[in-house]
């Protein structure tokens, strides 16, 4: 079904290490200001999003993607999660598109506060 | 982007073909023709021949070339002054990037490289995407692989080791990716057993009534400090007040008692507005719908019930003078008492 599933794959790190940044960064780093966010307590890991985005920059990786983590709690997190999605939002055009595809209105098109 | 790159006709055609809605289609096929545009600029950028003089210019020729070939091609100023100083911009990434050590050990950029700089870092694997034909087709056998690589990599060198070393640390900030969010396992598990559009009196009617409460309860104490409401003098029987009024709500009724005989006026109207009207209205209008502009006979009934008693109190109110003769407000004032 989904790209993942024929072995299409972007070339992406393998060991993400996660830093904690917060909305002004994230302001500073990419121009638009609105962005992708996901709740993560609705998805029900579909890949829907994944496989609608036209520049292939939304992804559903395997927890074990994420080598290392600043703080201990989101170390933790990762290692229990069932999924971790990771976004390109330098390619990320916010076309929106994966937010309407979303079937259970998990991905939202939104601002950050900085 | 600077630039529209059109759309991919093939990339369109064949995910069309796939059954893709067309949208959907539209938007790849975008993204591809965008990324061969891409590859096509950086690979200018980085002194291919192209144009056969792209080596050595700095980003202000770039910007100048630019500008001048696409104003000779008859693009407005604008557009093309707006392309030319993108272009600068990525010949001078470029020229950054090429600077920069050992490009080749970057663990990676995601997707397709964007502007400058891909030609070291994602080459073999190239651009990626369905979109242009030539996608990274990695078997879910290789991809384990390079998991499993990386994976046994980082537990060597414990936990603070990369892949590619410390040096790389900050590789691929062309392409820093937002952790989005970690689904949690609950996520997934979530049942809704509530009913949606159910909101419970506490505290969605409640504060609102209460907010009314306080409205009116103002409102009174404004309007009572503000209007005066004095008693009028001793009751004698002798002299009785010209005219007599009954109160403000009944001045409907007294009005029509100027037309008809009281037993009409006063029993068989009000009897069958009244309570036989009540009684009369489920069975008149039997009409279950909530809409408005379904219920038009219940509310042109209402509309007719409320336009008559309002005028009947107006005139009884407003123009009933002495004796309740007719009079006009404006030439015999009005004879109004609360
Ligand atoms: S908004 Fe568009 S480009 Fe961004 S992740 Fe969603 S589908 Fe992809
Ligand atoms: S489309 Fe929505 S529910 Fe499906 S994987 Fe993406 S975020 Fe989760």
């Amino acid at each position: 079904m989904g790209l993942t599933d024929k072995g299409l794959h972007p070339t992406i790190f393998d060991d993400y290490r996660i830093e904690t940044v917060d909305a002004g960064w994230l302001q500073e780093r990419v121009k638009p200001k609105r962005h992708i966010g996901l709740t993560a307590e609705l998805c029900i890991l579909c890949r829907a999003c994944e496989d609608v985005c036209p520049w292939e920059c939304i992804w559903m990786l395997a927890p074990n993607i994420v080598a290392d983590a600043e703080s201990d709690e989101v170390m933790t997190l990762a290692n229990t999660a069932s999924a971790v999605f990771v976004i390109d939002d330098n390619e990320c055009t916010r076309c929106a598109i994966c937010v309407e595809r979303c079937p259970s209105d998990a991905l939202w098109l939104g601002r950050t506060s900085a | 982007m600077a630039d529209d790159p059109g759309i991919d006709q093939e990339t369109f055609d064949k995910l069309v073909a796939e059954g893709q809605p067309e949208r959907v289609a539209r938007a790849k096929a975008k993204a591809a023709a965008a990324r061969k545009a891409r590859a096509a600029d950086a690979s200018a950028g980085n002194g291919g021949g192209s144009t056969g003089d792209g080596g050595g210019e700095t980003p202000e020729q770039v910007q100048e070339r630019v500008f001048n070939e696409l104003v000779e091609e008859g693009q407005p100023e604008r557009v093309a002054r707006a392309k030319a100083k993108a272009a600068a911009a990525r010949a001078k990434r470029a020229a950054e990037s090429e600077s920069k050590p050992e490009p080749a050990k970057q663990p990676a950029g995601a997707g397709a490289g964007a502007g400058a700089a891909p030609a070291a870092a994602t080459t073999g694997n190239g651009a990626n995407g369905a979109g242009n034909g030539a996608g990274v087709a990695l078997t879910p056998e290789q991809r384990q692989q390079r998991v499993a690589a990386a994976l046994a990599a980082r537990t060597e060198g414990g936990p603070h080791e990369r892949t590619g070393g410390p040096e790389t640390k900050y590789a691929g900030q062309e392409h820093t990716h937002r952790l989005l969010a970690m689904v949690p396992p609950t996520g997934i598990q979530q049942i809704r057993g509530k009913q949606d559009d159910k909101a419970y009196t506490w505290p969605h009617l409640l504060t609102a009534e209460f907010v009314c409460l306080m409205a009116v309860t103002a409102f009174l104490f404004v309007f009572s400090a503000l209007a005066p409401a004095p008693l009028r003098e001793l009751a004698n029987p002798n002299v009785t007040p010209n005219p007599s009024k009954a109160p403000w709500y009944f001045l409907g009724l007294q009005e029509m008692l100027r037309y008809w005989h009281p037993m009409i006026a006063g029993v068989t109207i009000p009897l069958i507005f009244g309570p036989l009207g009540l009684i009369a209205i489920p069975y008149l209008d039997r009409n279950p719908s909530m809409r408005p502009e379904r219920r038009k006979f219940a509310y042109m009934l209402f509309t007719m019930f409320l336009v008559a008693s309002a005028s009947l109190t107006i005139s009884g109110s407003f123009f009933r003078g002495p004796g309740f003769n007719w009079t006009w407000p404006w030439t015999d004032g009005i004879w109004f008492t609360l």
